[in-house]
């Protein structure tokens, strides 16, 4: 570990401590002061020890580049890019699919009603990621490294956001046959499945109001009272901001458990003026 | 006094808020010097030029490793698609009773057509997981955290920008795969609620809503072709363009791509 030991501001120079190994590496290479720049520095004046970054790095980039390049040519020669018979739009294939980076929200239409699945939901993961700076009330921990135990609550709830929606490519993608029915990967996609018999029941307009009062409840107040730290460092403003877009993520996975341990069609369905909501 | 003083500390300065300082703190009010007209238009085009410093410090390139690459490697797939398409571009014609043959021809008659074309398709693929891949790499390693708040906002339409740019191009082979794949996709505009004819509370009639902007009509045809066929083509490969100057402007501006280097 290279970390700055001292410094004395008269003379302007820098003591760094570092391991032998890491001396050896810089020793040789560059000490700011011994080159002439070329253009205008943005290294901080704290860490002194510098390595010739452009010749060092961009040699690796080319060669990335280079092997991916070899990767996506050997690729492209041993597997053809699917095409299909001319599109015909009076024959509506029995498996239609969106293409697999929009299949989490095709797999989502299973459990929820188009203007939820494809607009508002998309919407609110967006702007819950816009906010996502803003949010977290840490600005300093961890940045440049990977740490989960710095910054537990961060990392778990981005990667349970994250996991769920490759979850859910992942199913939709592999896991479901002709219309959208679960197939494992050892039952044959080209037999059609019969329907499942048990229809699937709303809760209770009641129910519906007493579920969601609970959930955005406990949502709001559980953390609040049993991790009091948590509420504090957050303060008011963004911990009901934060708590919202959580509440919200983690429905997706529950009306998905409701639907298939409970046949629950929908939580809550909702007429209002001529127009039924359903949630 | 201390009234007074209670009243002054609860006044917000604007400009000393996160999102403010996210958005206009270094484009306004940053440490830049007065410089000549001359030399600060040669520092800027240095600048620009420059996407990795000159040197780095010994604790800064310790940082960077192999997952440092995704973001990279999301640019060069970007032009790797760039110069195929381009290739592309000569064969295609954006006509519903030509496209499908075209895509034919390309497969079948020119020279390389097949392979150029395989290329386009499994690097836009490519190009979708190392967006979405480099994002968990920033959120990991907390390269979102101040003062790279308004680069993080700028990946975040990056990604979405990449996800229009390869819908938009599903289209382009006028197969019953990319088809029915956008008429899926487009069908959720529809119902937008009161944006969306289909949706709650629709306030505009079919073929006047928010989906036939996207569509230029009621289902998916040669408006479609074409309106999608100028998105990928042109707009949004532009739109990323600019925006990955401005990203990798903010990077070198905040002083490297996690911590400082």
């Amino acid at each position: 570990m290279a970390e700055l030991k001292e410094k004395s501001k008269e003379k302007g120079e820098v003591i760094v401590r570092m391991s032998e190994k890491e001396w050896e590496y810089v020793k040789n290479i560059n000490v700011k002061g011994d080159y002439k720049e070329g253009f205008e520095t943005l290294t901080p004046k704290e860490q002194d020890y510098t390595v010739k970054h452009l010749r060092d790095s961009v040699g690796i980039e080319f060669l990335a580049g280079l092997i991916f390049t070899f990767i996506i040519m050997v690729w492209s020669l041993f597997m053809d890019a699917p095409l299909k018979e001319l599109a015909n739009p009076a024959d509506t294939p029995i498996d239609e699919r969106a293409p697999w980076y929009f299949i989490g929200l095709q797999e989502m239409l299973i459990f929820f009603d188009p203007w939820l699945a494809g607009v508002i939901i998309p919407s609110i993961l967006l702007v819950g990621l816009i906010l996502v700076p803003f949010i977290d009330p840490n600005k300093e921990t961890g940045i440049g490294r990977y740490t989960f135990r710095d910054r537990p609550v961060a990392v778990s709830v981005f990667g349970f956001g994250f996991a769920m929606w490759y979850t859910l490519i992942i199913i939709g993608q592999f896991f479901r046959g002709p219309a959208r029915m679960f197939y494992w990967p050892w039952e044959d996609k080209t037999v059609l499945k019969e329907m499942p018999v048990s229809e699937m029941v709303n809760f209770h307009i009641a129910g519906g109001f007493a579920f969601f009062i609970l959930y955005i409840g406990a949502c709001m107040v559980l953390p609040q009272v049993i991790f009091k730290n948590f509420y504090k460092t957050l303060g008011v403003v963004r911990y009901y901001i934060f708590m919202s877009l959580f509440a919200i993520m983690l429905l997706i996975p529950i009306k998905i458990f409701l639907r298939y341990v409970f046949d629950v069609k929908y939580i809550l369905s909702l007429q209002i003026f001529n127009t039924t909501l359903n949630f | 006094m201390e009234r007074q003083n209670k009243e002054e500390d609860k006044k917000i300065d604007i400009k000393e808020t996160q999102v403010w300082k996210a958005v206009f703190g270094d484009l306004l009010f940053g440490e830049f010097k007065p410089l000549s007209p001359f030399n600060s238009l040669m520092r800027g085009i240095a600048k620009i030029m420059q996407l990795h410093p000159y040197n780095m410090s010994v604790g800064g390139r310790r940082i960077i490793t192999y997952t440092f690459c995704l973001g990279g490697l999301s640019v060069f797939f970007f032009s790797l698609l760039a110069c195929t398409g381009a290739f592309l571009m000569i064969y295609y014609n954006p006509d519903v009773n030509s496209a499908y043959a075209n895509i034919e021809d390309m497969r079948y008659i020119v020279p390389f057509g097949v392979l150029i074309r395989n290329m386009h398709r499994w690097t836009a693929h490519l190009m979708v997981m190392f967006v979405a891949l480099h994002m968990l790499r920033v959120f990991l390693t907390a390269a979102y955290k101040p003062p790279r708040e308004l680069n993080w906002i700028v990946g975040v339409i990056l990604l979405v920008m990449t996800l229009l740019a390869s819908f938009t191009g599903y289209l382009l082979p006028w197969d019953q795969l990319a088809y029915w794949g956008v008429t899926i996709g487009t069908s959720m505009g529809e119902n937008a609620p009161l944006l969306g004819a289909k949706g709650p509370f629709a306030i505009l009639a079919p073929g006047k809503d928010v989906n036939s902007i996207l569509v230029g009509g009621t289902s998916v045809g040669q408006p479609t072709l074409l309106r999608f066929y100028l998105l990928h083509a042109i707009a949004i490969p532009l739109g990323i363009a600019g925006l990955m100057g401005f990203h990798f402007w903010r990077i070198r501006r905040a002083g490297g791509v996690s911590g400082p280097l």
